[in-house]
């Protein structure tokens, strides 16, 4: 099951998003070991985190009953995360070297997507792609349309910008592949066309939308107007 | 090479809108005299032995002897360059490759040199669905500056991208896509308003009603996703769809 979430969720529901933190601690720093992020309480929660991101948060489906720890609803099993371009994000003001000075787009309509993330336990293969994968990238697609955005801002390793461009992404480079870590990152400006969501749904095989029809869980963000109905 | 992120971007711009296999062919093309490769492929790796080069090919720049070479001895499974791509999701020089296989490979890597093929480069793909793929750039020299291997990288990205889309096209796809679904009285709408018509003189024209002429317009406008009336004609115009 999927929902956004937006405004001041850590008001209206601090358990839930104390969940989130600790899903993107145990991903993040544990799994992926990205240890400047590593949290003294286990919750990773930046400077970029607050009423004005959206939260995409999947959670396991329960059928019918509490899970273990006595939650209502399932673990947390996938999330991403969209900052608006309006105020500071990652390509602004973690890694803007990253460009080499080229201008990166922005505006009301344009979010940042970042820690996208899968639990590993979820993940069916290395290789491919799983149910709960596909419904996640499926679900930003759609918080995409639902919010009226023109695009999405991504910072991510080249293999995954050829998989958004096969998922219906129209991708544009800001900049050559270049050395990050240990690995390579290709910063892209991926524009929502009137075919992604339904490219998503039918490369992942869904019959229909991953998030529920019912508006998002919370206000949408004050700098949003959609002008362009989507489906 | 003034400024390589520039002429990479130039490429991609034109490997976006080429529409055929035979445009990205030329483009692969006219980049290697950029980048100093003299041949390229575009190709999905073998799910099966039985699997030749000619099955797996998108899009090819070898030189024909090779290819024949090849396909004969279908090197395809001894490659050491394809037997890589399996194994890394970084872009790596065949070099790489040779290195970490074995004596077979080698064997196909030192014939290679006979057909002008001496080094290369490889980009791996790894898709969606599991499969593999790859685009290689070969030549009897090909040295690439850190920043040259980042845009031969880029340009692989998107020369594999459209690859793909064109081999998925049909051609009712190029026909629906010329003409954006139109139906034929919105293309009559279209046409007249072009013709500096209102919707009431084609109403009148057309013996249907002002509001079923507006709603005409509006669906070609959807269609187009165009946001006013004038982008609609402008656009129609631009597909050709009216003149």
């Amino acid at each position: 099951m999927l929902k956004v979430l937006s405004g001041d969720v850590e008001a209206r529901d601090p358990a839930l998003m104390d969940r989130v933190y600790r899903f993107r601690h145990d991903f993040f720093v544990d799994h992926l070991k990205w240890e400047a992020c590593r949290k003294p309480d286990g919750r990773e929660r930046d400077q970029f985190d607050g009423p004005d991101c959206l939260h995409v948060v999947g959670q396991q489906d329960l059928v019918g009953q509490r899970d273990l720890v006595g939650q209502q609803d399932g673990a947390i099993v996938s999330y991403s995360r969209l900052l608006p371009t309006t105020r500071p994000h990652l390509q602004t003001h973690l890694y803007p070297e990253l460009l080499k000075g080229a201008p990166a787009p922005s505006g009301p309509r344009i979010y940042e997507w970042t820690r996208c993330a899968v639990a590993p336990s979820k993940r069916e293969s290395a290789k491919g792609v799983d149910a709960v994968s596909g419904a996640s990238f499926t679900a930003v697609a759609e918080v995409a349309a639902r919010f009226g955005l023109d695009g999405l801002l991504v910072q991510t390793h080249p293999v995954l910008v050829t998989r958004l461009m096969d998922m219906g992404w129209d991708v544009e480079p800001l900049a050559l592949p270049c050395a990050y870590g240990d690995s390579l990152l290709l910063p892209i400006y991926a524009r929502l066309t009137p075919e992604t969501v339904a490219t998503c749904r039918r490369v992942f095989g869904l019959s229909g939308p991953v998030l529920p029809i019912d508006a998002a869980d919370g206000p949408r963000p004050p700098a949003d107007q959609p002008h362009r109905p989507m489906p | 090479m003034p400024d390589v992120r520039q002429t990479a971007f130039d490429i991609i711009h034109r490997l976006r809108s080429a529409g055929t296999q035979r445009a990205v062919y030329a483009e692969l093309r006219r980049t290697g005299t950029i980048f100093g490769y003299d041949a390229f492929l575009i190709g999905g790796l073998p799910h099966s032995p039985n699997e030749s080069l000619a099955d797996c090919s998108m899009i090819s720049g070898w030189p024909t002897g090779w290819t024949q070479r090849y396909q004969q001895q279908n090197y395809l499974h001894q490659d050491p360059v394809i037997r890589y791509i399996r194994a890394t999701t970084e872009p790596f020089l065949w070099q790489e490759a040779v290195t970490r296989g074995d004596r077979r490979g080698l064997t196909v890597m030192n014939e290679a040199r006979d057909y002008g093929l001496a080094e290369g480069f490889c980009v791996p793909f790894h898709e969606l669905d599991g499969s593999e793929a790859g685009v290689s750039f070969g030549g009897s020299e090909v040295r690439l500056s850190e920043d040259a291997r980042a845009a031969l990288h880029l340009v692989a990205i998107y020369a594999m991208s459209r690859a793909k889309a064109i081999a998925r096209r049909t051609p009712e796809d190029d026909a629906a896509d010329a003409t954006a679904g139109l139906t034929g009285r919105e293309v009559e709408c279209l046409k007249w308003a072009a013709a500096g018509k209102t919707a009431w003189e084609t109403s009148v024209i057309l013996s249907i009603s002002a509001r079923t002429v507006e709603h005409h317009l509006a669906c070609a406008a959807r269609k187009f996703n165009a946001a006013s009336r004038v982008q609609s004609v402008a656009e129609a115009i631009r597909r050709g769809i009216i003149d």
